[in-house]
Order: structure tokens, then sequence, then C-alpha cells
């Protein structure tokens, strides 16, 4: 999986390309651990995602929890499939999607 | 002999032979259609047929004075006591009815109350004897001449009670009756009892055990009853036989002292034996004794010179030897003696040359001893009867009844009800024999789950030893897959299956089913799947080891057992197969192109049951993308609730549907299949299957084996990237694919603790099946609860979420722990 950042300010836009698992989620952890400072609006771009499986899903979910406090955090461009990972799993009511 | 005797036996003895014949036409010819309806209209022929015979007795009657001596009414008890009691009845009021009126063409009116009375009861008592002393048995000859004599006793009572105002005329009746009547009447109903017994030759001694418990106290009873009867008869008749001489004497001197005051008076001279006579002639008939004694006055010669009963002594009799008697008796005593056929009590004193003799009639001095005498002897059988029928009747309530009550409780449980509560509270010892017999059962109860626990437990041996002795590691090989299953009968039928690596090329496959159950054919089933393996193992091909197997089972087979097996040998390379078979059925062939056929050869016998059997070898070859299914008698002889057979084609329709699913799945849908036509009827035998398959480079595209290692989580992804690519998954559908992967796989290296796994996959009709295992710790994913996933982000825990979204996304996932490996099995539409 690559990683794309983009840090404009305040805004974080990281974009994922690949496949986020167990064996890529780790890196995504990494990367968020070390880019969050002082971010006030992070966007997660999935456009390129093909799927993301509970490895990933909880990287999201501390992303989501750092994000609270700090600002905000949206996720774009998420396709059928993580969509419906998403809903089945209740994230569709704790992230905000556009 | 008293009058009329002749003639009234003659009639207890025609009412005998009556009764008896009747009693043998009844028995011969009408016992066989006993209905309700049937049994009432014989009740009321019955009746009439004995009525009549009870008017004949009266109309045959002898008359005497007042009353008709007959014995009427032993028609109606015969009645009752052989043919019924309703009988009974009917002829009592017929004979009772009649007596009443046969007043007006002759009969005694002085008794018409008494007979008609006694008529009436003699049906009613014998009706109540029948159905509660005798319980519908006939009376033999002692109880029906005994039924008799009481009945005709009663009869005679009335007469005392109908006629109280008139005891001297009543007991004039019953004193001439009674003698005749009781013991005919007796003898007419004890009769028939004797020529029943005596015809039909029943048993007249039965042993102890063959007796009822009031059979063995009537007897005791009834010397009871005649001992009490005859001691207080014997008593009774000297206190009253002493009480009345006593009386007479005393009124007998009275008189003399009276004739000898009188004497005095007069102031004869005691020398003037004229004057004498003259006074004693005038005077005598002023002294009297009783109503009906009298004064003679004997002169020495012995010529009664006077007397107070004129019809007496008329012309004058030589009385020298009374004289001589008297004598001898001695003034002032009384004696009875005989004068004329006529007892008197008499006394007597001298006077000068006469001798003045008080003559007292013991028919009058007696009446009372007489009427008590016999009054209480009759009041005495009718008491006594009514003590023993008491008697009777309360030993069987409380004793006979509840020993039946006793008995019916057991006769349940013997027969398999111990359940049963025996609840006969009636007494302390019958209390005390229900508490018993209610233990002893409970303790029987507990023995017998015991002992069930104990056929558990060895039927639950015999499941292990066949269980133990099949191999359950398939083999993992790029060339061929095979599986195998049993599932054993609730009584451990002895099929089994075999299967191992001869070497780095072929592969030995058996399945076999073993005759009989449990334990012995469970050790049957070891023995020869040992033998067999043993001479594979020497290289033997399956001809050569079955012959040679065959051999060895036949000895020591002393449990006659037999075992119908197929085997065969298959180059893995080549999928050439060299098989034998035993009597076993033939397996299934499964084509590429799902064709399915049996493959059938000459069976040879089967092994263990005859020596000297040759085995043949037989050919085949297995394509690649062919299987082959066996299976053993279980599958095709399933039974459904209607007794059907599940058959040859259920089988193969349920193999054709299996299409190109694995071995695994093909044995599955198979069990499956049986499970659903069988649906609640149970299993009988094993039901065994195995199957083995030639690997295409499709199925080889869905195995793979690896080590358990974090790095294999890739090589896992390439796998199944490579086999959505190979059968162009659609991209949703192989996202899905991989996220599941990704799940269970990192909980198989992460937690399992597992050194290696397989994963399998297949593709066809619109699903992926996917199959994986490990040999880690024994773990149920899905039996962990689901996470709550309306929880705040805040709230939300991380964890449990991959294997719910497995859940979610598959329409099938199962977990099953085999032999210390754990399967997952996932299947998700397309």
């Amino acid at each position: 999986m690559d990683i794309i950042k983009n840090l404009d300010g305040n805004k974080l836009v990281i974009a994922l390309e690949g496949r986020l698992d167990t064996s890529t989620a780790p890196n995504l952890e990494a990367e968020l651990k070390s880019s969050l400072d002082g971010v006030e609006e992070l966007v997660l771009d999935f456009n390129k995602l093909e799927y993301i499986s509970s490895a990933g899903l909880r990287v999201v979910l501390g992303a989501q929890k750092t994000m609270s406090k700090q600002g905000e955090m949206k996720l774009t461009g998420v396709n059928d499939e993580v969509m419906e990972v998403f809903e089945i799993t209740g994230f569709v009511d704790i992230l905000t999607i556009e | 002999m008293p009058t009329g005797v002749e003639r009234l036996l003659t009639i207890a003895i025609i009412f005998a032979v009556a009764t008896s014949a009747l009693y043998f036409f009844d028995r011969l010819k009408l016992r066989k259609t006993i209905s309700k309806r049937n049994y009432w209209i014989k009740q009321v022929a019955y009746g009439l047929i004995f009525g009549a015979l009870a008017v004949c007795g009266t109309e045959f009657g002898v008359p005497i004075s007042g009353a008709v001596m007959n014995i009427r009414d032993a028609a109606p008890l015969s009645a009752a006591l052989f043919f019924g009691p309703y009988a009974g009845i009917i002829a009592g009021l017929i004979g009772g009815i009649e007596r009443w009126f046969a007043v007006y063409w002759g009969a005694g009116a002085y008794t018409r109350l008494a007979c008609t009375l006694g008529t009436i009861f003699a049906g009613v008592f014998g009706a109540f004897v029948k159905k509660f002393i005798l319980e519908n048995r006939k009376p033999g000859f002692i109880y029906g001449g005994m039924i008799g004599v009481v009945t005709e006793v009663v009869h005679m009572l009335l007469v005392y009670y109908t006629n109280g105002d008139d005891p001297v005329q009543a007991h004039a009746v019953t004193t001439l009756c009674s003698p005749v009547m009781i013991p005919l009447v007796g003898l007419a109903v004890a009769l028939p009892g004797f020529i029943i017994t005596l015809v039909f030759k029943e048993n007249l001694h039965p042993r102890n055990e063959e007796k009822r418990i009031t059979q063995h106290i009537e007897a005791g009873l009834f010397i009871a009853v005649i001992l009490a009867f005859i001691t207080t008869n014997v008593m009774q008749y000297f206190i009253q036989d002493t009480i009345a001489i006593k009386a007479a004497r005393d009124s007998i001197n009275t008189t003399l002292e009276d004739v000898r005051g009188d004497i005095k008076a007069s102031g004869i001279d005691a020398n003037d034996n004229e004057a004498f006579e003259e006074f004693i002639a005038d005077d005598i008939y002023s002294w009297h004794i009783g109503a009906t004694g009298y004064l003679v006055v004997l002169n020495k010669d012995g010529y009664a010179v006077a007397y107070t009963k004129d019809a007496l002594l008329e012309e004058e009799r030589d009385c020298s030897d009374v004289i001589d008697s008297l004598l001898e008796q001695g003034a002032g005593e009384c004696r009875k003696r005989t004068y004329d056929d006529i007892s008197y009590y008499s006394g007597f004193f001298t006077y000068n040359d006469y001798i003045i003799v008080a003559m007292y009639p013991c028919n009058e001095a007696d009446f009372s001893k007489d009427l008590t005498t016999l009054l209480t002897a009759l009041l005495e059988v009718v008491i006594l009867a009514v003590v023993f029928m008491m008697i009777y009747i309360l030993i069987r309530i409380v004793i006979v009844n509840n020993l039946d009550k006793v008995n019916e409780d057991l006769a349940k449980i013997s027969s398999g009800n111990l359940n049963t509560v025996v609840k006969v509270r009636t007494s302390s010892e019958f209390a005390s024999l229900s508490d018993d017999i209610n233990e002893t059962v409970d303790t029987l109860k507990d023995y017998i789950d015991m002992a069930a626990a104990k056929v558990e437990e060895e039927l639950a041996v015999a499941k292990n030893i066949q269980r133990s002795a099949l191999p359950t590691m398939y083999p993992e090989d790029n060339r061929y897959e095979l599986y195998a299953n049993m599932l054993a009968a609730k009584e451990v039928g002895g099929d089994f299956y075999d299967f191992y690596e001869l070497d780095d090329d072929r592969v030995v496959f058996l399945i076999a089913d073993v005759s009989g159950k449990g334990i012995p054919a469970a050790m049957f089933m070891m023995t020869a799947k040992s033998v067999i393996k043993g001479f594979v193992q020497q290289g033997a091909s399956p001809g050569v080891a079955f012959t040679k197997a065959n051999e060895r089972l036949c000895q020591d087979n002393a449990a006659e057992m037999f075992v119908t097996a197929w085997m065969g040998i298959m180059d893995v390379n080549t999928g050439h197969v060299v098989y034998t078979n035993a009597g076993h059925n033939p397996p299934v062939i499964k084509q590429k192109d799902g064709t399915i056929e049996f493959l059938k050869c000459r069976p040879g016998f089967v092994l263990a049951g005859m020596d000297g059997i040759h085995y043949k070898d037989f050919e085949f070859d297995l394509a690649e993308g062919q299987s082959l299914t066996l299976y053993t008698d279980g599958v095709t002889e399933a039974t459904d609730a209607h007794n059907q057979l599940f058959g040859d084609d259920r089988l193969l329709e349920a193999v054709r549907e299996s299409g190109n699913l694995n071995m695994r799945y093909t044995c599955k849908l198979i069990k499956q299949r049986v499970d659903e036509f069988v649906g609640e009827a149970p299993q009988f035998d094993d039901i065994t299957m195995l199957g083995i398959k030639r690997k295409t480079d499709e199925d080889r595209l869905g195995y793979i084996a690896l080590d358990a290692t974090p790095e294999s989580a890739d090589e896992v992804r390439d796998f199944f990237d490579a086999f959505c690519e190979h059968y162009d998954v659609p991209f949703k559908a192989s996202t899905k694919i991989m996220v599941m992967v990704d799940e269970i796989y990192s909980n198989i290296i992460n937690y399992s603790g597992a050194t290696h796994s397989v994963i399998t996959a297949e593709y066809g009709d619109g699903k992926v099946i996917m199959s994986y295992q490990d040999n880690g710790i024994a773990y149920d994913p899905l039996a962990k609860e689901d996470p709550d996933i309306t929880l705040s982000a805040e709230e939300r825990k991380i964890g449990g979420l991959g294997i719910f979204m497995v859940k979610k996304m598959a329409e099938d996932v199962k977990y099953t722990r085999v032999n210390g490996t754990n399967i997952l099995d996932v299947v998700l539409e397309i």
C-alpha cells in the first residue's frame, strides 16, 4: 500500500493506494502517529483504496479519536466495497464520509 | 319316619337332577355366547324355570294342619347359586307369591306369610351369597348344603315370628317340619354341586397354592361355627332339661301335698277304705297338674280306683307292674315314664292300701324347654351363619381385596411400568408392604439405570475403539485429494475406512463394514483393518491382501463375524487403480463432466466368511478430475419413517448434485441428503463414506499448505489473488474474499499457536468455498459475542470486528474441531 501525504497548513490530506489490511495497517498507524501533531483537519482520501480489513478499521478509529480532540476528520472517495465494510461495522455512524 | 319324608325326598332328588341337567346344558351349549343381553335373557329364563319348580314344590308338598310341608325354597336357591343372582330373585318372587295365593286352593293358611317371605328370602339370600360370598363361583356340596340349611332355618324362624301370639301352634308346626324340610332343602341344594363336581371331574382336593385365602379360612371357620353350635346347644339342652324336671317335680309334689292335705282335712277314718274311695272319687276332679296332668289312685292289687282322666284306665287294668316300679322309685321322687305311648313325669304317695299317683305329660311339662331349645338352635344357625359370612366378607375386604390391589400394581410393575406406586395403606401391614415394594422398585430402577449407564459406557468404549482406529489426517498432496468420514450409529455398527500412503506415488484406500454391532464388531474391525494393512505393507496387491487376510480372519473367528470391504491402491501420478471387492457396494465414479456411474466388478465373497476364497485384482484408470466415492450400506439403506430405503438412485443423484465440489463437501452433501430423507427416524447403522479425486490444475489452484508464520500471510494473499484472477471473480467479491482471508488468517498466525495450516478454495455454482485448517489450540471464533456497533467512536473497542465482518459477509461460516485440527469453512456467494 502506498501512503501519500499532503500537508497544507493545519490540513493534512492522506491518500491511500492499495489494500489496508493486517500487513499494511501498521504502516499507516506509524505515519499518522508522527504526522497528526497540530493538524486540525485530516482528510483520508480512499479513492484508490481497494479494501479495508479490521486491522485498517482499528487505525482509522484511532485517527478519528485523536482528531475528535484536536479538530475534524473526514474520508473522501470511499468505494462501494469499503463503504460496505463501514456499514457492516457501524463505522458509518462514527466517521464523516463525503 | 316322619310323615311325607319319602315324597319330599323324591322331590329333592328331582330338583337336584333338574338343576344339574340345566347346568350341563348351560355349560355345554350356552356359555359360548356371553353378551350383556344374553346374560339378562338367561337370568329371566332361569328365573322362570326355577319359579315354576318352586310352584311345583308347593303343589306337590305334604299338607299338614295349617301348613304344607315342602322344599320349595330349594328352587330359588339353586337358581341363584348355579345360574345367577337375578334368576334366584325372580324364582323366589314367583315361588313366594304363588304360595300366598295357594291358600285359595288348599295350602295351609297358618304359615302363609312365613312361607311367602321365606321363599322370597331364599331367592335374595341365594343372590347375596352368589355375588358376595361365592363371588359368582358355583357352590360345592358342603356350601350348598349349608346354604340350604340356613335358608330353611330362617324359614322356620319366620313361622315363629309371624305367629308370635300362638307359640304352641307355631312350635307344633316347626317341630313337625324342621326335621324334614331343613335337611331335605339342604340336600336338594347340595346335590347339584356334588353331581356337577363328579361329572366335570373337578379338582376336589386343590393344592394349597390353588386355594384362595378365604378357602383356607372357611374350613377352620366352619369347624369353629359347628363347635360353637354344638357346645351352646348341648349346654342349653341340659340346663333346660334340669330346669324342666325340677319344675315338673315341684308341680307334682305341690299337687300331691294338696291331695294329702285334703284327705287329712276330710277327717276320714284312716282304716275305712270304702269311705276313702268314695271321697277320692268325688274329690279327685278338683286336683290337677298343669293343664293336662292328672291323678290316678291305685289300690294294693294294682287296680285304679279313681282317676281324673276319663279316657284312661276306663277298664280296670292291672297296674301291679306300675306299682312295683313306683315303689322302687320311692315316694317323693319324680320320674319320667311312658304309659300308653305317652311320656309322663310321675310321682306318688301311699295312703293305707292306696297309692296316689300324679301323671304330668312331658309334652306339657317340657314345652318351654322344647321351644327354647329349638328356637335357640334355629337362631344360632342364623347367627353363626351371619357371623361366618361377616368374617368371610371382612377378610375379603381387609385382606383379599387389598392383596388383589397390590397384585394388580405388581402386575403393572412386572409388565415394565416401573413408575407404578403401590398405595394400599388400609392397615399397617399393607402400608409396610406397599412401602417395601415401592422401595424395592426404586432400588431396581437405580440398578436398571446403572445397567443402562454401563451399556452406554460400553457403547462409548466401542465407539472410541472404532473412532481411534480411523485415520483423520488427510493426505496433503497436489495430485489427489482424499476425504473420509464415519458417523457411528448409537449401537456401533463396525464400519471402518482406512487410507495411507504406501510410498510417494501410491495411496491405499479402503472401506469396510463388519457384520454385527457393539464391542465385538469394533474389536473385529480392528483386527481386520490391521491384518489387511499388514499384508498390503508387505507388498501384496489388493486381491492378494484380501485373499491372505481372509485366511487369517477365518481362523479364530468364534463370533462368526464377517466383513464386506472394498480396497484400491492408486498410483497418484497416473491414476491407475488396482482394486478388489469382498462383497461390498460398488463405488460411485464421477467424471469431470459430471457423468455418474457405479464402478461395477464381480465382487468376491465377504471376508472371514469362508476359507479358501481367492480375491481377484481389477484395474481401472482414474482420470484427472474424476473421483471415486466409496460408502457403506448405512448410506443406501438409511431408512425413513415409512421404511423406505435411501437407495442407489438417491445416492447417485446426491453425487451428481455435488458438481465439482471437493470430496469433503461431496461427502457432506450426501450425508445432508441422507439426513433430509431419514427425517426423524433413528439411525440404525453407521454411515461411512470415503472419497478420492485426482486433482486438476484448477484443484491445485485451490489448495495451499503453509507453515503458520507471520510471513506466510503474503503467500496466502498471493494464493487468493491468483485464485480470484483465475476464476475471474468480480472485484466486489474478491475484495470481500481478501478481507475475510486477512481476518481469518491473521487470527491463525497471531493467536492460535498453530505451526501448520492448510487452506483450500473452490469456485463453482456461483459460490466460493474456503476451508481454513490449522493445528492450533481449539478455538471457535464464531462463539465469540458480536461487538456492539452502535457505540460512539470514543466508546468503541477495537477487537472482534474481524470475525464479525466475516460472519456478515459470508453466506455460511462453520467451525469444527476434528482430531486436533481447527476447521473453519466459509461459503461466499458471488
